[in-house]
This record gives structure tokens, sequence and C-alpha cells, in this order.
């Protein structure tokens, strides 16, 4: 038998892909140990999402390759690691929150709660640890989302600070959980964004993975300012295929790109109809209208969720379809918008270059 | 995707400068006054738009804040620090072009 070196094994893992990114595993930097013991294959891979439902998939997915490229049973681990971005803050209760994610989009309506959710929530199953912060100012929805009583308010520490208020397995905040005294009937431009922020940097997070933020609709000035103040590692785009939408939702791209903010790609809300009598998928407003957008800006396209009656009737009782049916086809496609989601921030957050240095100079 | 983050944002305060050295090699510089002009957050933008001169032009640069990977926050001696300015917008006003930026 040939001697195996550790050399040749990082050629073949320079050949294996990833599911997610469709890059291999060392420009990935996934390799956490390497060694070759009595010439046989010891190797631990790190991925910089969550993935419980695939590791044991991957971890086969790899042997596999490695077998088919002359190693003979390989040891093969793999693990899970979110990295933080490097936009993260290291300041008050927003340092143990690893990576922000900006659920947007251009148009109200086209199911940017209800993608928020299933997202943290699919996100969670995965086995992160996750926020939900409903920052939608004209209309928070996740109180109803979450299944929230109307009595509960988060609980109040140090009278300043808020604790979020967990439900599902994830700590949730909104401008709906404050009571209606506190609760301005109008909000407008800077006091909507310092208001928001405050409440996202009074609120105790912990460590979090993720937070996901639940925008408002439009991409004006609040959405922009907001995204911007609350450091976003990577926005969503939440479109539905008619072209209004669409429109809207190219606009939102821009407005991020403009800013500098990342934009992770799009999701394709209520992109098919499954007739509830032969189970055939169909395309509402014609096909691929996302796909062919999220190509034209560079970007990916994390997901596409049928419209389905029963994905509102969950959101409309409090038990988000990822919740209440975790083994069903329509959680299978929230869980992968959730590893895409987590696959883009992690090859995002190893790219991403260091901070400029910031001087004051007296001369 | 994410545009170009400078290497070094520098304060000269005698020159009453900011200079902010890019990746690509090439400097930009521009003046603490200009910089206090174009702040683009929303209650200066509304100022501009019914043509309300800013009272204070020429305030100087107290503080700068990152934020997060898209631009930098600037505080101003007239105690202004509400905007926000992205890489993007802060080399279109050194070319003289920060009026296009906001607009298109
Ligand atoms: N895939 C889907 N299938 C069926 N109904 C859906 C789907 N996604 C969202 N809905 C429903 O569409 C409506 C709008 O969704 P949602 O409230 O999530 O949108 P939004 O973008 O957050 O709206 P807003 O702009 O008002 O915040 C809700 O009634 C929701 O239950
Ligand atoms: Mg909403
Ligand atoms: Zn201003």
């Amino acid at each position: 038998m040939a001697v195996i070196t550790e050399q040749s094994v990082y050629v073949a893992l320079g050949f294996i892909m990833d599911p997610f990114l469709q890059r291999d595993y060392v420009s990935l930097k996934a390799i956490e140990t390497l060694s070759v013991v009595d010439n046989r294959v010891q190797l631990s891979l790190k991925l910089g999402y969550p993935a419980a439902s695939m590791l044991g998939k991957i971890t086969l997915h790899v042997k596999t390759q490695l077998q088919a490229a002359g190693f003979e049973d390989p040891e093969v681990r793999v693990v899970t690691d979110v990295v933080a971005s490097p936009s993260q803050t290291a300041e008050g209760h927003l340092s143990g929150i690893k990576n922000i994610i900006s659920v947007a989009s251009g148009k109200g309506g086209v199911g940017k709660s209800t993608t928020a959710v299933n997202l943290a929530l699919a996100l969670h199953a995965e086995g992160a640890s996750v926020g939900i912060l409903d920052a939608d100012i004209y209309g928070p929805s996740q109180r109803t989302m979450l299944g929230v009583a109307d009595d509960v308010k988060p609980e109040l520490v140090d009278e300043k600070y808020l604790k979020p208020v967990i439900r599902m397995g994830i700590k949730s905040m909104s401008v709906g959980y404050l009571s209606e005294e506190k609760a301005p009937m109008i909000w407008r431009g800077p006091m909507a964004t310092r208001m928001l922020s405050q409440l996202m940097e009074q609120t105790i997070w912990g460590d979090l993975d993720y937070l996901v933020i639940d925008m408002p609709p439009g991409t004006g000035d609040i959405q922009i300012s907001l995204a911007q103040k609350i450091s976003v590692s990577g926005a969503v785009i939440v479109s539905t295929p008619q072209q209004v939408a669409l429109i809207d939702a190219r606009k939102g791209i821009e407005m991020f790109n403009k800013v500098g903010i990342p934009v992770l790609g799009i999701v394709e809300n209520m992109a098919t109809h499954i007739c509830s009598n032969c189970g055939h998928e169909e395309s509402i407003f014609g096909a691929h209208g996302a796909e062919a957008m999220a190509k034209e800006y560079q970007v990916a396209l994390l997901g596409s969720l049928p419209l389905d009656s029963r994905i509102r009737e969950d959101v409309d009782q409090g038990l988000p379809t990822v919740a209440s049916d975790p083994t069903g086809p329509l959680t299978a496609a929230y869980t992968s918008l959730a590893h895409n989601v987590a696959a883009q921030l992690w090859q995002l957050n190893q790219t991403t270059p260091v901070s400029p240095e910031i001087v004051m100079l007296e001369e | 995707m994410n545009s170009d983050m400078p290497l070094s944002i520098k304060l000269k305060k005698r020159a009453s400068l900011l200079e902010l050295s890019w990746s690509e090699g090439d400097v930009d510089q521009i003046s603490e006054q200009n910089l206090r002009r174009y702040c683009a957050c929303s209650g200066c933008r509304a100022k501009k738009q019914v043509g309300v001169e800013l009272m204070t032009d020429n305030a100087s640069v107290t503080d700068m804040v990152l934020m997060g990977t898209t631009g930098v926050q600037i505080k101003f001696s007239d105690g202004h620090d509400r905007g926000i300015y992205p890489w993007g917008y802060l080399r279109a006003i050194a070319k003289g072009e920060g009026e296009v930026f906001l607009n298109d």
C-alpha cells in the first residue's frame, strides 16, 4: 500500500465541495486538524454554520470522497462553530452576538415576518443560539407569530435593561412588547432609529450565534439608518415573484449595496402554489424572476417557499411551521434556507477585510 | 459585494482635513467643513430639501466611530452626531460627487 502524506490528503480535500457553498473545504479553511496515523487519515472538519440535521450526511460524503480518492477507511469528524462577523460590536449587551441578519424587503406584505421567524426557528433547530428582534415600527407581528400572550411583558432589570421573551428556544424582543404608554403613536425618522437601536442595545441578549431582525417594510431612510446603526452583518431580501415586488426588491439590494451592507441573497416567497387536489406544483407569476435577479446582482438565491395556507395558519396561531411541523416538507424548505443563509455568512465572515484604523492627529 | 473599506481614516486637526487611505493605494482628502456640510442624516437632508442653510458649516470633528464594516459615524463640535458616512459616500464627497451619490 502506498504511503499517505498529509499533502496528498490536502490535495484530495481541495476537490471535495461543501454542499451549500459549492466550494472546497481547503479554500473554505474548514480543516481543523488533519493527520495521518498508521497510514490512516484522521480528519476533523469545522464548518461555520449550524447543520445538526446534515452532519451525518456531510461526514459520509467526505468519507466516501476520500475513499474514492484512494484513502482507505478514513476517520472523519465534522463539527460546527459559528464564526463571528467582523462587523459585530464589542460593547455592551450586543457583544455576545456573533451575527446580525436583517430580513428586509422593498415591498410590504411579502412575508418578511413569516420568513424571519421561521428562519430563526430553523437556525435554532440546526443547533444555533438565536434571537429575533421585531423592528417593525409600523406593525409589529412577532408577538402574534411567536404566540406571546398579550399580558406578557419583558422583565425589567435594573430599571433600564430588558430580558428578552423566550419562546420555542429563541429569545425575542419587539416594539410590540412595550407597554402602550411607552410606545409612541408616531415614529419618525431619527427618532424611530434611535428608539429601535436603544431597544436593541438595552436587551440582555446574552450569547447569540444569530440575531435575526424583522425589518419594517421599504427601503427608505429609516430602514437604511437602522441597518447601519445596528451593524448588520448581512441582509436577506424577501420578495414575491410579481414584477412590482421584484422591482422593489431590486431597489432594496441597490440600497444595501450603496451603504456597504452585504446582501446575502434573495428569498422567493409565495413562489409556487401546490394544488391541494393533485399535489401539482405550479408557478404563480412566471418562474425564475428572483433567480434571474440573484444572478444579475451576483447574490445567492437562498430559498424558495411555496404559497401554502399552512404557513399562514401556523404563524397566525403563534406556532410557526418550523415549530408546528418539524419534519414536514415546508420545514425542510426553511431549513435549507437557514443552511444557505448561515453558509453565506460564514463565507462572508472569512473574506471581510479588517476594519480600518481611526486616527485623530493634532498636527 | 461589500464596498471596499479604507485602510485608515485620519483626522488631521491642524489642516482640518479627513484623510482616507484605500487599499488600492490612493488617498482621498475631505475638509471638515465639507464633511459637516454633506452629513446625510435624515435631519440634514430634510433641511437641504427645504433650502435651510446649516448654521454650523464650520463645525469640526470631535469623534469618529466605526459602524461595523459599512462606514463611520462622525460627531461634530456643534453636537451633531446623527450622520453615518458609508465608504462609497466618502469617496463620492472627496470627488465632489456627494450630491450625485445621494440622488441616484
Ligand atoms: N409562503 C406563504 N404562504 C402563505 N401565506 C404566507 C406565506 N408567507 C407569508 N404569508 C402570509 O402573508 C401575509 C403577510 O406576511 P408577513 O406578515 O410575514 O409579511 P411582511 O412582509 O412581514 O409584511 P409587513 O410588510 O406588513 O411587515 C401574512 O398573512 C402571512 O401569514
Ligand atoms: Mg412584517
Ligand atoms: Zn446630519
